[in-house]
């Protein structure tokens, strides 16, 4: 399919952006962090896995988060088909990505709140300069739905030509 | 000593699902789910901005 600016709808698109860049943001964790670096798991600062026994139970809890992160990924996938077939919606990839990069870092963000701050269920990498890595952690969720939201934007106004009667922003130029 | 093994049903995993379904079940399931639906509400806000006047560029 080729790429269409004929659409003013961004919304749909960038939804569904942000939905798949959410999924893929906690693949990237639950998959890279928890399993193949083991630097945390879900429950481990509550229940720190010294045992076989918690170290079960946090897998059961890890299974859980992988479980939403597919549901998210799988709903992001139907709200991007739809999207698709609607003639409203322009078909920009500038629009899906910067969706994606801002749902990723959304995801970065608000599970770096919630769990390592908030509720410090769990953290990026436990020990010395855990502070550290839980900021970094949050900060690449700031950067992420800053570059995101950026790319949705210029997007937008690309698909949205100014209307006759008002200044275009470059008209003095 | 206690075996590793991948068991469905034995000592191990029993202890486990003992656990894991016990009295912070749901405070756990919730814990878990919350950052989705704060992501899903988000999605929702954008997937309706600009029908509803939202932020313009």
């Amino acid at each position: 399919m080729r790429e269409s600016t004929a659409g003013t709808h961004v919304g749909p698109l960038a939804s569904a952006g942000i939905l798949l860049g959410t999924g893929l943001g906690g693949f990237v964790d639950g998959v890279l962090l928890h399993q193949v670096l083991q630097w945390h798991n879900m429950l481990s600062s509550r229940l720190p896995p010294t045992n076989l026994i918690d170290m079960k139970i946090n897998m059961v809890w890890d299974g859980l988060f992988h479980v939403f992160t597919w549901l998210v990924t799988a709903l992001g996938l139907i709200l991007l088909f739809r999207a698709g077939r609607r003639p409203d919606v322009p078909w920009s990839a500038r629009v899906l990505l910067g969706g994606m990069i801002a749902g990723w870092g959304l995801f970065n963000f608000v599970e770096g709140l919630i769990d390592h701050q908030l509720l410090g269920i769990h953290h990026v990498h436990p020990g010395s300069g855990q502070l550290a890595w839980d900021l970094g952690f949050l900060a690449s969720g700031v950067l992420f739905m800053a570059v995101g939201f950026v790319m949705i934007r210029q997007a937008r106004r690309a698909s949205h030509p100014p209307r006759p009667g008002t200044l275009h922003p470059h008209a003095a130029e | 000593m206690m075996l590793s093994l991948a068991c469905p049903s034995c000592a191990t995993s029993e202890r486990v699902r003992c656990v894991v379904l016990g009295e912070d079940f749901w405070t756990n399931v919730g814990i878990s789910i919350l950052p989705f639906v704060v992501v899903l509400a988000v999605s929702y806000f954008v997937y309706g901005l600009e029908r509803d006047g939202g932020i313009h560029a």
